[in-house]
């Protein structure tokens, strides 16, 4: 419109009510309403039409862009924004930053929490700090998680595996060694006297005696093998891939270790033996319980022939 | 090295020398302003001894050598999708070529649009209805080839020139 100028002084009657219809037409404009496209054609006054031109173009674009931001208000990123006025442009950055966001919020859906929203603000500084939040929720839960599966799996005392675990474990390795033909082997333990150590010592000492025993067959065991406590003084080892005469020299220096072994407690030392008794898959097993039973019977033997021993069955 | 006939991009990386050693006093950087003018007159240049569809195909071939040159030295290969494009964020930021943003990736149907404003080629240049960067689709689409291993093209939607304020891309697999 620059250079265009408005009829002034020299209006007549049907100037003025042009000038009029086009005042009316611009306030229904900034009110939101939807007039009529202006028709000044065939006019005398050749200003008069180009405002009517540019009115009736501003109308055409305010209308889209109208509609643009209204489509924006209810969620629908995909309007086409087709004016080109500087309020288009701007609506156009929105629009490609709520996409951009809506697709950072699938992406944290998915668990990729690394998403930072930038030139959004406030809004920027609060979506980056509950997206930070769910992160830190996310490990504590994951943390929380891992201990709970770890205090479902093993023994609160000794920190060995429990008896849950053990069996699940051995009834795996035995269904691979099935499968693949490969062999292992268990080992059954039981402390001898154990009662003793608690009545003599009280059940601290007792505690004590345990985990030391646990921790100095850890010290001995490879870290395929799993050891577990099956109740009260007995434990229990699987040994992945090991056959008979392994197995026995495990067994064996598991026995001396603890032969050999002083716990020491506030004043007290305590010296105690494990008997042990082993077995390996057989060609003929066809269930674990055979298994677990000939390893029972070995460590039955060892402790009626005198404790302190290794018996293989 | 530089001056040799070719029929197919002998571009290597080795030919960016060292710039380090090159230009102890003035450094790496260089102003906006002198990019655009070397893409734009070059293309102008281009247009005058050929034509339009000649001159966008020798940008497209080049931004794709760019793009595969840049994929292999910049970024690491074998990142799953989220860390490529995370990478390729940080790295276009860093190097002030353009903020890019991701607004589709359907990894099943491989299909992307990716938006990059304050674009070096383009953002705040005259509005002039056309889409003018094809250095970018040939950039684009020879890193998303990279990173996939499969052959992608890139066509731009949006751009600044046509009066939006960030260039759109749609990437899709090439042949479908």
């Amino acid at each position: 419109m620059t250079g265009t100028t408005l009829p002034g002084n020299h209006m007549d009657h049907n100037d003025i009510e042009r000038l009029d219809r086009i005042s009316a037409h611009i306030h229904a404009l900034l009110h939101n309403e939807q007039p009529d496209p202006l028709d000044l054609t065939g006019q005398r006054e050749d200003e008069v039409r180009q405002v009517g031109e540019f009115v009736n173009a501003l109308t055409e674009a305010l209308s889209s862009l109208t509609n643009a931001a209204h489509q924006l208000s209810i969620g629908d990123m995909d309007v086409s924004i087709v004016a080109n006025l500087p309020a288009c442009h701007h609506l156009k950055n929105l629009q490609a930053t709520l996409r951009h966001l809506t697709w950072q919020t699938g992406q944290i859906a998915k668990g990729d929490f690394s998403q930072r929203v930038e030139f959004l603000g406030e809004f920027s500084h609060s979506f980056n700090l509950m997206v930070e939040q769910l992160e830190a929720y996310r490990q504590r839960i994951l943390g929380q998680n891992r201990e709970l599966e770890r205090l479902a799996i093993t023994d609160p005392l000794t920190g060995v595996f429990n008896r849950r675990y053990f069996m699940g474990f051995i009834t795996k390795e035995f269904l691979r060694s099935q499968r693949y033909s490969h062999i292992f082997s268990a080992i059954q333990m039981d402390i001898d006297h154990f009662k003793k150590i608690n009545d003599a010592h009280g059940h601290a000492v007792g505690d004590e005696v345990l985990k030391a025993f646990t921790a100095n067959c850890q010290e001995i065991l490879r870290e395929c093998d799993v050891l577990g406590r099956f109740g009260g003084e007995e434990f229990s080892i699987i040994l992945p891939e090991t056959e008979r005469e392994g197995a026995l020299v495990v067994a064996e220096r598991i026995r001396q270790t603890i032969a050999d072994l002083k716990v020491y407690v506030d004043d007290k030392t305590v010296r105690f033996t494990v008997s042990i008794g082993i077995t390996s898959l057989r060609k003929d097993d066809t269930g674990l319980e055979a298994i677990l039973r000939r390893a029972d019977e070995a460590l039955y033997l060892a402790k009626n022939g005198g404790r302190n021993k290794v018996v293989a069955a | 090295m530089f001056k040799e006939e070719r029929k197919s991009s002998r571009f290597d990386w080795s030919h960016l020398g060292d710039i380090e050693w090159g230009r102890p006093n003035l450094g790496p950087q260089t102003a906006v302003a002198v990019y655009r003018l070397m893409q734009f007159t070059l293309r102008d240049a281009i247009i005058s001894h050929t034509d339009v569809a000649t001159a966008n195909r020798i940008f497209f071939d080049a931004g794709q050598s760019a793009g595969k040159a840049f994929h292999e030295h910049l970024l690491q290969k074998n990142q799953d999708f989220d860390a490529f494009i995370a990478a390729l964020q940080e790295t276009l930021r860093t190097l002030s070529i353009g903020i890019l943003r991701v607004e589709t990736s359907d990894l099943l149907k491989h299909r992307f649009i990716l938006t990059v404003a304050e674009d070096l080629d383009c953002s705040g240049l005259p509005i002039s209805d056309e889409l003018v960067c094809t250095f970018d689709e040939g950039f684009i689409s020879s890193l998303f080839s990279a990173h996939f291993g499969k052959r992608f093209t890139a066509r731009e939607t949006d751009c600044w020139c046509t009066g939006d304020r960030v260039c759109r891309f749609e990437v899709v697999l090439a042949d479908v």
